[in-house]
C-alpha cells in the first residue's frame, strides 16, 4: 500500500496556488522546535525518564490519545480548509503509518486510529512539509476554530469569515495565558445567513453581521456547548467592532480563566461558568475587563490584518457560457445524478460555479471514514475541478468549493467509481457518528454499527428524499462528540447493566433555529433501534401537512405525543 | 491466636490487561508475568489476594516502560480460559473494531502485531501505578 516514491509535492498534476494562509519562516521554525520537543519527550518516556502521568499532558497537547486498541492522532485542519497537496499527505500518512484510512471529525479535523508512538514525530515532520500540525487538538486549551465549510464562496454569506478564523488561530496558538484553561475551549465563526457550523454550541460563537451604518462586526455569543449539559450560547454583545476582536476575546477568556471552576471537571466548561454566574453578571465582568484592556491590550495592527486578509483573496473565476441544456439532459438520463445535484450542490458566488459536497456516508459505510486511495482521488479531483481546494465539514463530509457547472457531471461520474457520490447530503443517512466503542476509550456503546444499520434500512434515495431535510446523529457516550443533542433525531449510546442501549432525542437543531432535543422515553436495544427510527419517520410522514413541512417543523407543531404513542403504545 | 483476615472473594474472576507503550496495542498478563495478545493466555484471579498479585506483577512492566495503563477487568471462565464479559473488553480482546472500514479487509498482521516479551520479574513489584478494576481511570477526555 505504501508508495515508496511518495512525494507530497509531486502530484499527478500540479496543484494550483490555493488562497489560504501560508507558513512564514517563523511558523516553520516554530513547528520544527515543537516536533523536536515531542520527539525528546517520547524518547524520555520510552527510556523511563518520564512517567505516564508526566507524559500524558505532553502527548495530549500534540493530539496523541491512547484509545482502546492503539494510539490515536488528531490533526488540525484550520477551519476545515485543505489544499490538494495536504490531502495527498493525509493519504500518505494513512498508508505509511496507519491502516490505510482516516476519520474526519465534527471539529473539521482528521484522526488516525493506529499510529505507533515512535512514529508520531515522523508523521508530524511529513505534515510540516505541507504546513499542517496537531497542536492544540487536545487538552484544556483553545481548539481548532471552526467555520462554514462553504466560507468565502457561499452565495448566502455576508463576507468571508476565514481571515478572522486565521487571526483567531494565530492569536490562540500557544497563547501563554490560555494554555491551561479550566477545560477545553472552542470558537466558531459564521458569516452566512444559514448556520452550517453549529456555532451556537460553541464556547464562543461569532456571527459576522452588518450594523445599521453598514459596517461589518461581530455578534458575540458565549457559553454554548454539548456534552452532558447541552446549552445554547447566550448573546453577550450585539455588535463588536472588528478591530477589537482579539481584546474582546482576551476579556472573555480572562474572565473564564479567573472564575471558571477547576474543582470539578464536569462543571469546568464556560457554559457552566456563565450559567452559575448569570449571563448578565458574566457580561458585566467581561465588559469591565475589556474596557480596561481594549485600548492598551493586544489588537491586531492594520498592516498584519491586511497581510492575513491577502491570503484569502478569492481566485479569479472563469467567465464562460455553461451548457444548460446538456446539464438538464444529464440530470434526466442518469439515475442518481439528479439527487446529487439536488442535495450535494450549493450556490456559489461566481456565475457558472457550484459548491459540491462529497458525502462520506456511502451506503453502509462508516460516517467520516475515508481510505487513502479515496483521499488521493479527492486531491486529484480538486486539482482538476476545484482549483486544488478542499474543505472538511462538521458533518464529517468533504467539499469541493469551486466546481464549474460544466464539469459537474464528469466529476459525479468519477466520484461514483470511488463510492463517493452518494447524493444524501442533508438527508437521514447523512449521519454524524463518533467512533464509539469500536475505538474510543470513553464510549459506552457502539455508534458505527448503528449508523450502518440505519443506512442499510433507509437505502432508497427516493424515499430518503421524500423524508426530506432531516438530521440524525449518534454518540457513543454522553460526551456527545457526534452532537446527538442537536440532531432532529439524536441517538445516545449508554451502558445499561452491561448491555448497549440507545436513548432517542427528538427536536434538536444545530442551525439558526438552534434547539436541544428532548428525550422521547426509555431507550432501545441495538436490535430495536432501527425499528424505532423507522417508526419515528412513519409518524412524521403520516402527520405532516405536506412535504414542505420538514421533520423539525412537524415535531415543533405536533410535539412528542404522536411519537410516544407509536413508539411505546402510550395514549 | 492471631486473627486471620478472610480472603474476600471477587464478584467475578478477573484478568489484567494493558496497552503496549510503544504501539498502544491491547495485551493480557499471562501467569508467568509475560504479556500476550491473546486473552486466552491471560492469568485469572478469583479473589482479592490473587488480583493484587497479578496487579503487582503487571506493575513490573509498567515500570519498565513496556506496557501502560494496566488494570483488572471482569471475565468469565470458558473451558478454563478467561473470556471478557462487557462489550468494551470484548472489543478490546478482538484487537479490532467490530466493523472494518469499507473496502478494507482485515489483514493477518493486524491480529499478530505483538510479539510477547518477558517481563523483568526480578524487579520489585508494587501496585502503586496500576489502576485496579477501574477502567475509567485510563479514559482521556476528548
Amino acid at each position: 500500500m505504501y508508495k515508496e516514491n511518495f512525494s507530497p509535492l509531486a502530484p499527478a498534476s500540479a496543484p494550483q496556488d490555493v488562497k489560504m494562509y501560508k507558513y512564514d519562516q517563523f511558523d516553520d521554525e516554530f513547528i520544527t522546535q515543537r516536533i523536536e520537543q515531542l520527539r525528546s519527550q517520547i524518547s524520555r518516556r520510552l527510556a523511563g525518564e518520564l512517567t505516564e502521568d508526566e507524559f500524558k499532558p505532553l502527548r495530549l497537547q500534540n493530539g496523541v490519545y491512547l484509545q482502546l486498541h492503539a494510539y490515536m492522532l488528531r490533526l488540525a485542519i484550520p477551519y476545515g480548509q485543505l489544499n490538494s497537496t495536504q490531502m495527498r499527505t493525509l493519504a500518505h500518512i494513512a498508508r505509511k503509518y496507519d491502516k490505510g484510512f482516516g476519520h474526519f471529525t465534527t471539529r473539521q479535523n482528521i484522526q488516525y486510529n493506529w499510529p505507533a508512538l515512535s512514529d508520531i514525530p515522523e508523521i508530524l515532520e511529513d505534515l510540516q512539509k505541507v504546513e499542517m500540525h496537531a497542536i492544540q487538538t487536545s487538552g484544556n486549551c483553545i481548539r481548532n476554530t471552526t467555520s462554514d465549510p462553504f466560507a468565502g464562496v457561499a452565495a448566502d454569506e455576508l463576507t468571508d469569515p476565514r481571515p478572522w478564523c486565521e487571526i483567531i488561530r494565530q492569536w490562540s496558538t500557544l497563547h501563554p495565558e490560555f494554555a491551561f484553561l479550566p477545560r477545553k475551549f472552542k470558537i466558531a465563526v459564521n458569516a452566512a445567513e444559514d448556520d452550517r457550523a453549529a456555532i451556537l454550541y460553541h464556547d464562543v460563537a461569532l456571527q459576522i453581521v452588518k450594523n445599521d451604518a453598514g459596517e461589518i462586526g461581530f455578534k458575540v455569543y458565549v457559553g454554548g456547548g454539548q456534552g452532558r449539559t447541552p446549552v445554547i450560547a447566550k448573546l453577550v454583545r450585539e455588535f463588536l467592532e472588528p478591530q477589537y476582536l482579539l481584546s474582546y476575546l482576551d476579556a472573555i477568556l480572562r474572565t473564564y480563566n479567573m472564575i471558571g471552576r477547576r474543582d470539578n471537571m464536569y462543571k469546568a466548561r464556560i457554559k457552566i461558568t456563565v450559567n452559575e454566574t448569570g449571563v448578565k453578571e458574566f457580561t458585566r465582568l467581561v465588559e469591565l475587563e475589556w474596557q480596561r484592556i481594549k485600548d492598551t491590550g493586544f489588537n491586531l495592527p492594520d498592516d498584519q490584518k491586511q497581510t492575513i486578509f491577502e491570503h484569502f483573496i478569492l481566485p479569479k473565476f472563469e467567465s464562460y457560457q455553461y451548457d444548460d441544456a446538456k446539464f438538464e439532459t444529464n440530470i434526466a438520463d442518469n439515475n442518481g445524478f439528479d439527487y446529487f445535484v439536488k442535495n450535494n450542490t450549493f450556490g456559489h458566488k461566481a456565475d457558472g460555479y457550484t459548491i459540491v459536497s462529497i458525502s462520506l456516508k456511502p451506503h453502509g459505510g462508516i460516517p467520516g471514514d475515508i481510505s487513502a486511495d479515496q483521499m488521493d482521488l479527492v486531491a486529484q479531483l480538486a486539482d482538476d475541478y476545484s482549483l486544488s481546494e478542499i474543505r472538511a465539514t462538521h458533518r464529517q463530509n468533504l467539499v469541493l468549493p469551486h466546481v464549474k457547472l460544466d464539469d459537474l457531471f464528469t466529476l459525479w461520474q468519477k466520484l461514483s467509481k470511488a463510492n463517493l457520490a452518494a447524493g444524501n447530503i442533508g438527508l437521514l443517512t447523512d449521519i454524524i457518528a463518533c467512533p464509539g466503542l469500536d475505538y474510543c476509550a470513553l464510549a459506552n456503546a457502539r455508534s458505527i454499527p448503528i449508523a450502518q444499520m440505519i443506512a442499510e434500512h433507509f437505502d432508497d434515495l427516493k424515499k430518503l428524499n421524500d423524508l426530506g431535510d432531516i438530521t440524525l446523529n449518534i454518540s457513543g457516550c454522553i460526551n456527545a462528540c457526534a452532537h446527538h443533542h442537536v440532531a432532529n433525531i439524536g441517538i445516545l449510546g449508554v451502558d445499561k447493566k452491561g448491555e448497549e442501549s440507545y436513548q432517542v432525542t427528538l427536536g434538536g437543531s444545530s442551525r439558526k433555529d438552534a434547539d436541544i432535543g428532548n428525550i422521547i422515553g426509555r431507550g432501545f436495544s441495538g436490535d430495536e433501534i432501527v425499528g424505532a427510527i423507522d417508526t419515528i419517520t412513519k409518524v412524521y410522514l403520516a402527520g405532516r401537512k405536506n412535504q414542505a413541512e420538514n421533520f423539525l417543523a412537524y415535531y415543533r407543531r405536533a410535539g412528542q405525543t404522536p411519537f410516544k404513542e407509536a413508539l411505546y403504545n402510550v395514549t | 491466636m492471631a486473627h486471620v483476615k478472610p480472603i474476600k472473594p471477587l464478584k467475578t474472576p478477573v484478568s489484567v490487561t494493558a496497552n503496549l507503550l510503544l504501539k498502544g496495542l491491547t495485551v493480557y498478563l499471562a501467569p508467568d508475568g509475560t504479556w500476550s495478545a491473546n486473552i486466552a493466555d491471560a492469568a485469572i484471579a478469583e479473589d482479592l489476594a490473587q488480583e493484587a498479585v497479578l496487579l503487582a506483577l503487571a506493575n513490573v512492566t509498567v515500570k519498565t516502560q513496556y506496557v501502560v495503563g494496566a488494570y483488572s477487568f471482569a471475565v468469565e471462565l470458558v473451558n478454563g480460559k478467561a473470556t471478557p464479559i462487557g462489550m468494551r473488553e470484548i472489543i478490546r480482546a478482538k484487537r479490532l473494531p467490530t466493523i472494518v472500514p469499507d473496502g478494507l479487509t482485515p489483514k493477518p498482521e493486524w491480529e499478530n502485531q505483538f510479539t510477547a516479551a518477558n517481563a523483568d520479574s526480578d524487579n520489585s513489584a508494587s501496585s502503586d501505578n496500576v489502576a485496579k478494576s477501574n477502567e475509567s481511570k485510563r479514559s482521556e477526555n476528548v
